[in-house]
């Protein structure tokens, strides 16, 4: 300690003498203030807007829906599936909360998400685990002798079939999310349009690289887009980039629709499905490998 | 020494610490928690006041609570002759959904049971299995007992007015698209009348009640019996606007 004390007290004589030699000079003095690194942000919001349907009549054979809405705004004001871009709340923000469906019931969701201010990897994670029997009525156990309050319900299989999820960018590729020179009205329009929206798969993970950049490559060769990155300023190609990113401030639409087909029997009776859905992001910047999804 | 390969094992650390922060990108995670979609359920039970014969209530013919029928039958009378009548009441209720209901027979037999004299003369031509003539001698009046009181009253139309084959082409709407609303698991109760009668019924056109005349009821449905399975029939109402029960294929 007594060493380095001395060799301070050394260069504080010498600046000394220094500063009493600069003061004959011409002079100048630039000076760059307020440098500031400021960590950037990921931040995920989620909204959703929900559909549920029963036909009320048919013309010919071609049934007739109506869209009944999801259901009742809780005592914490959220709707099921009904919500504005937020973060999600634990057991407030559920895409679906329906305890009595049946035959010929269907409905969707529009889902987006919204990275703000930084491009991202995303992952979306279906965990729809839950697949219960519960209890077992009159007609069920007609319908399914060994019926038991067991975790082995019919209604996931029952639901498989029509349950799907795509990425609901409309006819024109990517999001141009209502933008002043395009515009697409197809896109979050909850509605699958087959040609131009690739399924999503509904059960486990699922990274959004691999979908964005698969979306990229359709439309890069159809008709080629500008921007290998994404940006197009909310033009053609916006939001779909070559390696698959999340654009950031881009809102990206999903549909997500499910229906319970009309010949489904009784052995779905009080049968549940259910679980979590995630939607993770990480920073797409220094961070080629997606690690952290 | 020791100073060196004290920094050393300090490199070592900062090395291993830097590698733990890089999987620390700047990340988010939203979670929709607690998404369900529960199946609902349609679970008709029955329950009954009794049934009468020639207006004389029978005993043990009620049950209560509601059930699933097993056993229960609705109708089960011997030495059935021309003039007789029968009434069941039935109250019929759906847990937690609005369900259509309908009334339907199946395994019908019609059995003549062999010619007794009276038969023959009476020029029954055989009598074997499904040669009897009691369906046809028997005549089926149901309706909706609005108030309860076990009669027809004006205002109570039937829903089944049946003659010939009473029971063999049986699909009476009790709530179909035909009738009109699905029966409402939020009233409590409402009962539905069937009466049969050994011969033909007799609507008073101004109070509606009903009687029995067994004129027409001959000798040929001597010794028969006819044997049925009432069935009642629910199905969800929803997405369901044009049911009718006799649409029904009990096959399904």
């Amino acid at each position: 300690m007594k060493k380095i004390i001395i060799s301070m007290s050394i260069i504080g004589a010498v600046a000394a003498v220094a500063v009493g030699a600069t003061t004959a000079f011409f002079s100048d003095t630039e000076t760059s203030t307020g440098n500031t690194f400021t960590a950037g942000s990921i931040d995920l919001k989620v909204d959703s807007n929900c559909h549920y349907y029963n036909i009320v009549d048919f013309d010919g054979d071609e049934p007739i829906y109506r869209d009944l809405g999801c259901g009742q705004v809780g005592t914490n004001g959220v709707g099921v599936g009904q919500w504005d871009e937020t973060d999600l709340q634990d057991g407030i923000h559920k895409f679906f909360s329906f305890a009595d469906i049946k035959p010929g019931d269907k409905g969707e969701d529009t889902i987006s998400l919204h990275v703000y201010d930084n491009d991202a990897w995303g992952k979306i994670v279906m965990g729809l685990t839950n697949d219960l029997d519960n209890s077992c009525t009159e007609p069920e156990g007609e319908a399914e002798p060994l019926c038991e309050d067991d975790n082995d319900g019919e209604l996931l299989e029952a639901m498989l079939p029509g349950f799907s999820m795509w990425l609901d960018q409309g006819s024109i590729p990517g999001f141009q999310n209502g933008g002043t020179g395009t515009h697409d009205p197809e896109e979050g329009d909850n509605v699958w349009q087959r040609d131009n929206e690739p399924i999503i798969s509904v059960r486990g993970e699922t990274m959004l690289s691999s979908v964005l950049a698969a979306a990229y490559t359709t439309a890069h060769a159809t008709d080629a887009c500008v921007s290998p990155d994404g940006h197009d300023d909310y033009g053609r190609c916006h939001g779909l980039a070559s390696d698959g990113r999340m654009v950031g401030s881009t809102t990206y639409y999903f549909g997500l629709a499910w229906n319970l087909p009309w010949n489904t029997g009784n052995e779905v009776q009080t049968d549940s499905v259910g679980g979590d859905i995630t939607f993770k992001v990480v920073q797409h910047r220094n961070n080629p490998t997606q690690a952290g999804l | 020494m020791r100073k060196i390969i004290t920094s050393i094992s300090v490199l070592g650390a900062v090395a291993v610490a830097v590698v733990g922060a890089t999987v620390a990108f700047f990340n988010d995670t939203e979670t929709s928690s607690g998404n369900v979609l529960t199946a609902g359920s349609i679970d008709l039970r029955v329950d009954s006041f009794g049934s009468t014969r020639n207006g004389v209530p029978l005993p043990n013919s009620s049950w209560f609570p509601a059930v699933d029928l097993t056993d229960e039958k609705f109708f089960e009378f011997r030495d059935v002759k021309p003039g007789d009548f029968f009434g069941r009441n039935l109250s019929l209720h759906v847990d937690s959904n609005p369900a259509w209901v309908c009334l339907l027979a199946r395994n019908v037999d019609d059995d003549g049971n062999g010619l007794t004299d009276p038969e023959h003369e009476a020029n029954d031509p055989s009598d074997g299995a499904g040669e009897g003539e009691l369906a046809e001698n028997l005549h089926m009046l149901a309706w909706l007992d609005s108030d309860a009181d076990g009669r027809h009253d004006s205002n109570e139309p039937f829903l089944v007015d049946s003659f010939f084959d009473v029971f063999a082409e049986l699909a009476m709407p009790i709530h179909d698209s035909t009738t009109g609303t699905p029966l409402d698991p939020s009233v409590p109760i409402e009962l539905l009348q069937m009466d049969l009668c050994g011969g033909a019924h007799i609507v008073n056109p101004g109070t509606g009640a009903i009687s029995c005349n067994g004129n027409n009821m001959g000798n040929k449905a001597q010794g028969d019996s006819l044997k049925a399975d009432l069935v009642i029939y629910g199905e969800q109402s929803r997405n369901n606007p044009n049911f009718k029960c006799a649409d029904v294929d009990l096959n399904d």
